[in-house]
């Protein structure tokens, strides 16, 4: 036991008192999860530790003082805030220094108005973290108290246990809401895969079909007939991979890493060709299928991609109007190039028309349910990384209009 | 006469491939690509299908609605129907459709064929 030369006051708790206070107070302090078990640790603690007649807990809000805890004899101030200027925990806090007053109506730092209906005559305040102060622990006495030397080292002592404990907290509302993202993002890709599965199953049916009649019929097939049978087998495989190839697109889109590659050309030119290598399949479904221009429109974009998109919105088309008319358009609107695909079909509900794009939940399932998997949402990742826009315009059995407005030149550039 | 068999799916691959290789064993086989097409398709028809090939994901008119409707219309309500579908929930629905079987997809075609001839006469 260090024994001091001088003690400024004959009131002082006696030192093993003091020490078994703060080993108390750091223990209950350890398991403290949140703030408000902080606070009532350390109201009750600051004002054991010296025998004062209250303490107080104060936080740093901004500007202000406030006072959030507290244990005393009398009211304090407890859920007051005050301008950090205008009193002594904001002192403290300012600048960065512990104070010992011993007559409060003598410091001219001390609000004395907000005093007077106190019982206070004498304080004590610490900050909390000195470095940058978050809040204070304030002391105080209902007689002329000088803090002794000891005193002080016990509150800057629980200040600093303090510190630690609200450095804990935060760390530990931080890994909580670290843990609800990544268990959000594990339900996420868990849907994902789910659909994924369902989407992969269908070019994989086909070839799986294609397989097993070649060898159901092996002995009755003619060589000619042989070849084109498989062919089509492998081109059931060619749509297995693409559509893997989309599904990592779609992967990555979600990411964030959909990545373009970007060249000048005449997005009329390349959408006359995705229309034209639509015609057969238009024809067998029984649409005329328009493509309407007034003049080239050059510009910058990933060609591979808008082509993916247009194709797509094709392919929906095709399969939602049947037997009717679609209309592919491409202008240019000022430093825009607007390129619409309208269909004549069953048209959508308006409440779903602008959940088409999103990935799954109840709008993925809805697209999932139209047969329309995720190239929506595909489309729409390509649409932005451009810097542009995509929305669909409908009403049920009016058709629908998918309009693409993209920038001349694609917003991120390879 | 030859057992005459509907095929509602929307993927062109699946249901051209499956019309073939039907046809190719001896069967009859008339497609739709979606639930209202198969409808129409039942109501013009002079004489129905034996056995429907149902798939449940479908634009316009999915396998459920198709369902309801031909069950509630008395002319075409007793045509079995097999259903053929990866959707996950696939033999709740077989139950609830009241389909004769479930084939899931891919289809194992030895499969497929018992079952055609199990449920069509």
């Amino acid at each position: 036991m260090v024994v001091s030369a001088s003690e400024p006051d004959g009131d002082a708790a006696p030192r093993s008192a003091v020490a078994e206070r703060l080993t108390e107070a750091a223990q209950e302090l350890s398991l403290a999860r949140d703030l408000p078990t902080i606070m009532s640790v350390v109201r009750q603690a600051a004002r054991a530790l010296t025998g004062a007649d209250g303490a107080t807990f104060i936080l740093s809000d901004g500007e202000l003082c406030y006072y959030a805890d507290e244990d005393a004899i009398a009211p304090l101030w407890k859920g007051a805030r005050f301008p950090k200027h205008a009193c002594i925990s904001g002192w403290s806090m300012l600048n960065r220094s512990a104070v010992v007053i011993e007559d409060i109506y003598q410091d001219a730092r001390v609000p004395h108005d907000a005093y007077r209906p106190t019982f206070v005559k004498s304080l004590a305040m610490v900050p909390i973290r000195e470095r940058e102060p978050v809040g204070a622990i304030g002391n105080y006495w209902a007689r002329s108290h000088r803090a002794s030397a000891e005193e002080l080292r016990g509150l800057q002592t629980l200040a600093n246990l303090t510190s630690v404990a609200m450095a804990n907290v935060q760390l530990y509302d931080e890994l909580q809401q670290r843990v609800r993202e990544c268990q959000a993002a594990v339900e996420a890709r868990d849907e994902f895969i789910a659909i994924a599965a369902h989407e992969l199953r269908t070019p994989l049916t086909a070839l799986q079909l294609q397989l097993q009649g070649l060898l159901l019929r092996k002995e009755s097939v003619e060589p000619g007939l042989l070849s084109e049978r498989v062919s089509r087998a492998i081109q059931s495989g060619k749509r297995l991979g693409l559509l893997i190839d989309g599904l990592l697109d779609v992967s990555q889109a979600a990411q964030g890493n959909l990545v373009l590659e970007t060249q000048q050309l005449d997005l009329v030119e390349l959408c006359r060709n995705v229309v034209s290598g639509f015609d057969r399949a238009a024809e067998r479904a029984g649409c005329a299928l328009s493509f309407d221009a007034r003049q080239a429109v050059t510009g910058i974009w990933d060609g591979t991609r808008i082509e993916q998109v247009l194709a797509h919105l094709l392919s929906n088309a095709l399969k939602f109007g049947r037997g009717m008319p679609i209309e592919v358009r491409v202008l240019r609107r000022g430093a825009e190039v607007r390129l619409e695909v309208q269909d004549h079909g069953t048209g959508i509900p308006p409440e779903l028309a602008d959940k088409l794009f999103e990935r799954f939940g109840r709008a993925g399932a809805v697209n999932h349910y139209a047969g329309l998997g995720l190239g929506l949402y595909l489309a729409r990742e390509i649409v932005e990384a451009h810097g542009g826009r995509i929305r669909c315009h409908s009403a049920p059995n009016e058709g629908s209009t998918f309009i693409v407005e993209l920038p001349l030149e694609a917003a991120a550039a390879s | 006469m030859k057992v005459h068999l509907l095929i509602v799916e929307d993927d062109p691959d699946i249901a051209d491939t499956l019309a073939e290789l039907l046809e190719s064993v001896g069967y009859d086989v008339s497609k739709a690509e979606n639930g209202r097409a198969a409808l129409e398709q039942l109501n013009k028809a002079t004489t129905l299908p034996d056995l429907i090939l149902l798939d449940l994901m479908m634009p316009v008119m999915d396998g459920w609605q198709f369902r309801a409707a031909q069950r509630a219309d008395p002319r075409s309500a007793d045509v079995p129907v097999l259903l053929l579908s990866a959707h996950v929930k696939a033999e709740q629905a077989a139950q609830e459709l009241g389909a004769r079987a479930l084939l899931p997809k891919p289809v194992d075609v030895e499969a497929l064929l018992r079952a055609i001839a199990e449920h069509s006469h």
